[in-house]
């Protein structure tokens, strides 16, 4: 190849009057060939030098100079970005807005306004409000106030509030032996008020205690496929079915999160270890401890280009004086947040291990992909704390990111009870929130 | 309707004769008196220029998903345009030939595009508008003085990372010949700033309000402070003239009589491709261009600017940059493609590059670095279509900056770790010599041709940076006929002293030496003249 072209000006008279002659009618082709043809040579008569060749060359642009207009899909994403269409929708007019999703898994797509404000107090209070109802009549109430900086990011405080009317979650009978076939609903009205205080005495780790209170409601499950757990179940099968008090929550908490970036973790750790005492009102109908570890590490490959993140949690109850747990107040497994091949609250009882293994790797700066395999089990005895007997699955999935935050997470899991596709607008692992009511 | 078509056939008749004639006036001479043009001709009045601006997520897309702009391929190469017949880039409103052409002095490097504007902090410095677009926090403020800057920072866990790459990197551009505006490292209390009466603020949801003291202190919480209570900022001043929007890196401005070149074919943007590769600037997209609608000489023209480079040399303004920035295009089918069905394991050399733990350096490293591999956030039409000749003309320039001169120039942005900054000279010494070594293989590297002595005579880059051993020349001398570009060799004329034909020509008679160092494909063909009385270097061509 060679560079023996020495073009300065980069003309583009001739395609212009060739344009031009087609407008025209046949009558004028003659004007309008000959005016082509003196165009360039008035511009070379005046051009016997580089410098006249370009300055011919301008002076022919300047003949047809028009607006630099961008095009209409130009146009329409500049005045998209502009006029902050993205920021009105999510920020709202004066400070309401619309919130989509965040019910309880397999409660139908949700939406309902939102009211939020963050510039309170100088920007050191929040304040949000939302009520939302699904497509399968779930509704959900919530109030919150935040103080997430205060005192130069030394204590934070949360006052939570919020009202769940959910019409059919899934129950299939206590422990781990519970049969896929036996599958009922109930529905649960619950309504908990929860406060949390603490304190960071050093970077990433935060101390706190919290209390809370909750309201239950139960009922019996609208689901038309599937029985009415009331109807499958005994109160001595499913504890708390008959009776159904308040209970009076105190916990303290402590968090040590040194995650690179929450939004989406390439390395880094999260780990939570909370201890709850609940309490039954009126009267101890039912008492119990609870301990909750959950533990989340990313450890980076090749640049964090590749991550394996390690995800390990476990429930451990301690029933007092003779009592229960009523199985609506236990943990349960399955779903998009730990046992992906099962269904949402696939097990319950009184304890709770699980364990995920992912190995992302970047497709793109958009997206990743992983590859994932989760085990647990449910069980009865402290003695089963092992990894015997566990439920396990795999399975793949894609992250979709922007500036690293995942904002759309697609994961498709194979069990020995069939495969599940999960949508969810969350980063998996690590988001435990220190709350009352089992159903966030 | 008869003798209007007898009037036609003859007026077409008359036109076609006319066309032998007009192929002769209109064939183009291979040079003109003129050449090599060292400056273009002053710029024609531009007053129909107006503001417009660029959608940054548009241009992103449709240089993604599209080739925007003339794309010129290996079976189809087009040549580079405003240049001049040395394949030089002439002085315009775009480039102005700054250190290759004259060695700036280490302290005119320093100085880069001037010192006398630094913010005057001898009376308040008064916040006129918070910055909102862009990802890093910052403030439009007026010094003592009146004069305007914009003011931006470091992110908190990186101090010195962007503050440090801005100011050097606008020099190292201002030396290499682009128009960029003065940075400067500017360090002020929160006690020397007011808020103009007048100051607004955007907020989120492009509403403008007042701006308040808790807007200045949260601008203010996202930034590092020094031990000593004080901000360390960046102060852009002020470009001067009317901002009149981006530019593109393919097509013309279609309201600007100046710019006739499409930028794709621009030498002065295609070569741009390496000086980005060398100080890590692949976030040189279209909204970090800046088109300025000046007036010099009492003409007003269209001048254009690099700006904002907080997001080189291993920083992305408000974090370190991403390890595949540089390596990888923000999306590509093929490389997604690869890393989608290899599950991964396809793993490219540059995830496995060391990055030192130095906050004020980001991911700046010169051991993967491959000049040629090297890519920009997303295509850039200019970039695509950088040819050898142009990365040549690029690389001839980033070798001119010595040892001394890159230290010289990284000192300017003033670390206070003394590693960051030897870091930073050691990445780019390394990174000049990848590129010079690349480079100067693709083509013959001759250049700075000259007839003294009557030799011909030139640098061999390659030779003279060491990436290769003295090498002998085969020379062809021809009598070259400017009008047919027709060569007619001269018997026996092998060398490089000039033959005697050549010394006694009549003047404005022409001559071609054409050069190989045994590869074939690599030529240079170097074409003299006899002008009074002296024979002048007119022209060079390449081939490889």
């Amino acid at each position: 190849m060679s560079n023996r072209v020495h073009d300065q000006s980069g003309r583009t008279g001739h395609s212009l009057f060739c344009c031009r002659v087609q407008r025209k009618g046949a009558s004028k082709v003659v004007l309008a060939l000959l005016t082509a043809l003196a165009f360039p040579i008035a511009m070379f008569a005046q051009a016997d030098s580089r410098a006249g060749q370009i300055e011919a060359a301008r002076k022919e642009k300047a003949q047809i100079l028009k607006p630099d207009e961008a095009s209409k899909a130009e146009r329409a994403m500049l005045a998209f970005r502009e006029k902050k269409l993205m920021e009105r929708v999510s920020a709202g007019i004066g400070g309401f807005r619309l919130k989509l999703g965040g019910l309880v898994q397999g409660g139908g797509f949700a939406l309902g306004p939102e009211y939020y404000r963050d510039d309170l107090a100088d920007g050191n209070l929040l304040f949000r409000t939302a009520a939302q109802a699904s497509i399968k009549g779930y509704q959900r109430y919530d109030l919150q106030f935040n103080a997430p900086h205060f005192a130069r990011n030394k204590l934070f405080f949360e006052l939570f509030g919020v009202h769940h009317d959910y019409r059919g979650i899934d129950y299939y009978g206590p422990g781990p032996d519970s049969k896929r076939s036996s599958r009922t609903d109930f529905r649960i009205i619950d309504t908990s008020l929860d406060g949390m205080f603490g304190i960071q005495p050093i970077k990433y780790l935060k101390l706190g205690v919290s209390s809370g209170y909750l309201w239950t409601t139960l009922g019996p499950g609208e689901d038309s496929r599937f029985a009415s757990t009331d109807k499958v179940f005994t109160p001595a099968e499913a504890i708390g079915l008959d009776a159904r008090p308040d209970f009076l929550r105190l916990g303290t908490f402590a968090r040590f999160d040194y995650r690179d970036n929450p939004g989406g973790p390439r390395s880094g750790g999260d780990y939570l270890v909370q201890y709850d005492r609940y309490r039954s009102r009126p009267g101890l109908v039912y008492e119990f401890r609870r301990l909750n570890v959950d533990l989340a590490q990313y450890i980076p490959i090749f640049n964090k280009r590749r991550v394996v993140a390690l995800h390990g949690r476990t429930v451990l109850t301690y029933p007092d004086n003779n009592t229960a747990v009523p199985f609506y107040l236990q943990p349960t497994l399955g779903g998009g947040e730990d046992l992906r091949g099962f269904r949402p609250f696939r097990f319950y009882d009184n304890n709770l291990l699980v364990v995920n293994g992912e190995y992302r790797w970047e497709v793109f700066s958009g997206l990743d992909m992983a590859l994932f395999a989760d085990g647990g089990k449910v069980f009865h005895r402290h003695a089963d704390l092992n990894f015997r007997n566990m439920e396990a699955d795999f399975g793949f999935g894609f992250r979709f990111n922007v500036r690293n935050n995942v904002f759309l997470r697609i994961d498709t899991a194979f069990s020995h009870e069939g495969f599940q596709v999960w949508f969810k607008f969350n980063n998996v692992f690590g988001d435990e929130r220190i709350r009352s009511s089992r159903f966030q | 309707m008869e003798p209007q078509r007898s009037f036609i056939h003859k007026a077409v008749g008359f036109t076609l004769l006319l066309i032998p004639f007009l192929s002769v006036s209109m064939t183009a001479r291979k040079f003109y008196d003129d050449d090599p043009l060292k400056q273009e001709p002053p710029p024609l009045r531009a007053d129909k220029v107006e503001q417009r601006r660029i959608s940054d997520a548009y241009d992103l897309f449709s240089n993604t998903l599209s080739k925007r702009g003339e794309r010129a391929t290996v079976k189809k190469p087009i040549p580079a345009r405003a240049i001049n017949t040395l394949g030089e880039v002439p002085d315009n409103s775009w480039f102005t030939n700054r250190h290759y052409k004259q060695q700036l002095s280490i302290e005119e490097l320093m100085r880069g595009p001037g010192d006398q504007n630094a913010p005057d902090t001898s009376g308040p410095l008064t916040v006129v508008s918070a910055k909102t677009e862009g990802v890093t926090p910052g403030f439009l403020m007026e010094d003592a003085r009146g004069r305007r800057y914009n003011v931006k920072f470091d992110p908190l866990k990186n101090p010195e990372m962007a503050t440090s790459a801005d100011v050097i990197v606008s020099k190292f551009f201002y030396a290499l010949g682009y128009n960029v505006p003065e940075n400067y490292i500017f360090t002020f209390s929160r006690g020397q700033l007011r808020i103009a009466p007048t100051a607004k603020l955007k907020t989120k949801v492009g509403k403008r309000r007042p701006m308040t003291e808790r807007d200045l202190t949260e601008i203010l919480l996202k930034a590092p402070k020094l031990p000593d209570g004080r901000y360390r900022s960046v102060a852009s001043f002020y470009l001067k003239g009317k901002n009149v929007g981006e530019f593109r890196y393919y097509g013309t401005r279609s309201d600007d009589p100046n710019d006739i070149v499409p930028h794709e074919h621009r030498r002065d943007l295609r070569g741009l491709r390496v000086f980005c590769a060398w100080l890590g600037h692949d976030d040189s997209r279209a909204i970090n261009t800046l088109d300025m609608l000046v007036e010099e000489n009492g003409v007003q023209f269209v001048k254009h600017h690099l700006i904002d480079f907080g997001a080189t040399l291993g920083s992305d303004s408000y974090r370190p940059n991403s390890p595949a920035s540089g390596n990888v295009y923000w999306f590509a089918w093929s490389s997604a493609a690869a890393e989608f069905f290899s599950l991964g394991l396809d793993v490219p050399r540059w995830m496995r590059a060391h990055y030192p733990k130095l906050p004020a350096v980001g991911r700046f490293e010169a051991e993967v670095f491959d000049p040629e591999k090297w890519v920009p956030f997303y295509p850039s039409p200019a970039f695509d279509n950088c040819f050898p000749d142009d990365a040549f003309w690029a690389a001839k320039q980033v070798m001119a900056f010595s040892d001394e001169e890159i230290r010289a120039l990284v000192k300017t942005g003033q670390y206070t770790d003394r590693r960051a900054e030897d870091w930073i000279v050691q990445c780019l010494i390394k990174r000049r010599d990848k590129i010079g070594k690349a480079y100067f293989a693709k083509v013959l590297p001759l250049d700075r041709f000259e007839v003294r002595d009557g030799r011909l005579t030139f640098d061999d880059l390659a030779v003279k940076h060491k990436f290769s051993g003295p090498r002998d020349y085969a020379v062809q001398w021809s009598q070259f006929d400017n009008n047919t570009e027709q060569k007619t060799p001269l018997a026996g004329e092998t060398g490089l002293s000039v033959p005697r034909a050549v010394q006694d020509a009549a003047e404005g008679e022409y001559f071609a030496a054409n050069l190989n160092a045994g590869d074939k494909q690599k030529t240079v063909t170097v074409y003299l003249r006899k002008m009074a009385g002296q024979l002048q270097v007119v022209g060079v061509d390449r081939t490889w």
